[in-house]
């Protein structure tokens, strides 16, 4: 079932009395079904979040439509059932971690003692129980984006909007934020998810859709668009004798030399087969043969590049 | 209403512990002391002194409480996005935009109130001076001021920059102090013929705030009569409630419909 859908959606900004129009969102159509982990991607100023805002109901839509738990855009009650987290949140530096919550628990209209149940609960998922009494002005931008991952939960929200989570996040922040993540997925909840970090889409999202220049112009899983990019071939020897290089370097796209081991790349296996039978013919030793598929970075880049 | 309740607290508890606070507070303070080193140097002026630096003071740090933090307050939540995630948890604009006011005006009214609670000793135990019910009644009108001071700078805050808000605001308080004279104006053009600019400013006049209505230092200090108790007690302090209603009804509408940035 769709938890969240998005049909037509353009939002156009006037830049000033005679500056023009400016569209930061063009004709956008989407479907993001129940307790996938989906990721928004596109470069800065592909409308990413315009999109995440307008579902929010902070700015208003030029023209389109979306429904959000089947129920459209401006239905007030629904949106308890959403949580959400901005980019780079600078949350009220002079409340402490258990403060923040529960002003957030409190808004959702949780009396007194159980919104302490549930901030204390929350603190203890996103493992901030310990800095409950430290200002958020003292926190790491590890532990802001923890507090505002707790924040975005207070709802027990069944869809989260995460918009840039990893922005700023040093590799051990990245992997505790990504292991949270995989944790609300088993919690069935659905996550929308923007992020400029590839490799963590990658590991984490179901499906994707890349977005540049307000218009969507790629859907699928993850492992769909990769496949449909070209294939590498690495082909690796040692014991090589040199005398045998230039024909295999001639065949291959690139050779590197590391150590002894000589790893040759190819476009295609005939190539590839063709670069292992005349180096073993030459008594050298295979040590790998395996094909390489290029990384959603690499899809990214190529995809965005051709729309440029 | 719970909504609006929880944000105004979590605007008090952001505001009363931001440095800003303590520095107005600490200015205040320094200010008050040094009315009592005036009153020693000026002989038999104490009470006089006292009571009208005490209340100067006042005036200008919750003035400048009202304006530097109200421009702030929704400025800030926007570029810090906090209000996303306000929105976000079922809270409406207007809900948002009045817990702000009413957050902002606990802050400014607790100020005024600890200041003048400290000028009020003061006046208690400095032996040549003493409390009197029109103090009292200046600092509670001067409550009144502040509210009206509060939602001019929230108004201006929902559509427009901290610099463009705090002039803006700034400006309506010294007009809402000269509106008196703009009437006095208005008659002496009636008087010299001009009945259609007379009419013109008497029409401006009713639509800016008077807040002159609220300034008894004269009074204090030099012990004159202030006419209506009724009117102090109950007219102006309504006449206040629904000027910054209606304010607020507009920040609330010019709120609604925009798209933050």
């Amino acid at each position: 079932m769709s938890i969240l859908r998005i049909q037509n959606l353009t939002k156009v900004y006037s830049k000033g009395v005679f500056g023009g129009k400016f569209r930061a969102l063009n004709d956008l159509n989407l479907e993001v079904e129940e307790g996938e982990i989906f990721g928004f991607l596109g470069p800065n100023g592909a409308g990413k979040t315009t999109t995440i805002k307008i579902l929010l109901r902070i700015i208003f839509p030029t023209s389109g439509q979306a429904w959000l738990l089947n129920k459209p855009l401006g239905e007030l009650s629904e949106l308890h059932k959403i949580g959400y987290m901005p980019e780079n949140p600078y949350f009220y530096r002079f409340l402490t971690g258990q403060e923040f919550v529960m002003f957030y628990a409190k808004l959702i209209g949780l009396n007194h003692e159980d919104a302490r149940k549930k901030v204390d609960r929350l603190l203890d998922i996103v493992g901030l129980s310990y800095a409950k009494k430290t200002r958020v002005g003292e926190y790491s931008k590890g532990m802001v984006t923890r507090i505002g991952l707790a924040q975005s939960l207070v709802t027990d929200p069944t869809l989260l909007l995460l918009d840039e989570p990893m922005s700023g996040l040093d590799p051990i922040g990245r992997r505790e934020i990504r292991d949270l993540i995989v944790q609300l997925k088993e919690q069935k909840k659905t996550i929308f998810f923007c992020s400029h970090i590839l490799a963590d889409v990658e590991m984490l999202c179901d499906r994707v859709a890349i977005l540049n220049k307000g218009e969507l112009i790629k859907l699928g899983t993850v492992q769909e668009l990769l496949s449909s990019g070209p294939a590498k071939y690495i082909v690796s020897f040692d014991n090589l004798p040199l005398e045998a290089l230039p024909e295999l370097q001639t065949i291959a796209d690139s050779h590197q030399d590391i150590s002894g081991i000589h790893h040759f790349t190819v476009n295609n296996p005939e190539e590839a087969h063709k670069i292992a039978e005349l180096a073993m013919a030459k008594n050298a030793n295979l040590i790998e043969f395996r094909p390489e598929r290029g990384t959603l970075e690499d899809y990214f880049v190529r995809e965005v590049g051709t729309h440029e | 209403m719970n909504k609006i309740w929880t944000i105004a607290l979590n605007t008090y508890k952001e505001a009363v512990r931001n440095k800003i606070f303590y520095i107005i507070a600490v200015f205040a303070l320094v200010l008050l002391a040094f009315s009592l080193i005036l009153a020693t140097l000026a002989l038999g002026e104490d009470d006089r002194i006292i009571k009208h630096v005490g209340l100067s003071a006042i005036n200008i740090f919750g003035l400048l409480m009202a304006a530097f933090v109200g421009v702030n307050l929704v400025y800030e939540e926007l570029e810090k996005r906090t209000v996303y995630t306000i929105i976000a948890s079922g809270a409406s604009r207007s809900q948002f935009l009045l817990g702000k006011f009413l957050g902002l005006f606990m802050t400014v009214a607790a100020n005024v109130l600890i200041m003048g609670l400290l000028l009020s000793a003061l006046v208690i135990f400095w032996p040549q001076s003493n409390l009197s019910a029109l103090l009292i009644m200046a600092i509670y009108m001067f409550l009144f001021e502040m509210m009206m001071v509060c939602a001019i700078a929230i108004l201006f805050s929902s559509f427009s920059t901290p610099v463009l808000s705090a002039v803006l605001t700034f400006m309506c308080w010294m007009i809402g102090h000269m509106s008196e004279d703009l009437l006095e104006w208005a008659r002496r053009l009636a008087e010299q013929g001009s009945a259609g600019l007379a009419k013109f400013l008497t029409v401006i006049y009713y639509f800016l705030p008077n807040l002159e209505i609220y300034n008894l230092k004269n009074q204090v200090v030099y012990h004159e009569d202030i006419g209506s108790i009724f009117y102090h007690v109950m007219v102006y302090p309504v006449y206040a409630i629904i000027y910054s209603a209606i304010l607020l009804i507009i920040a609330i509408l010019s709120f609604s419909r925009r798209d933050f940035k």
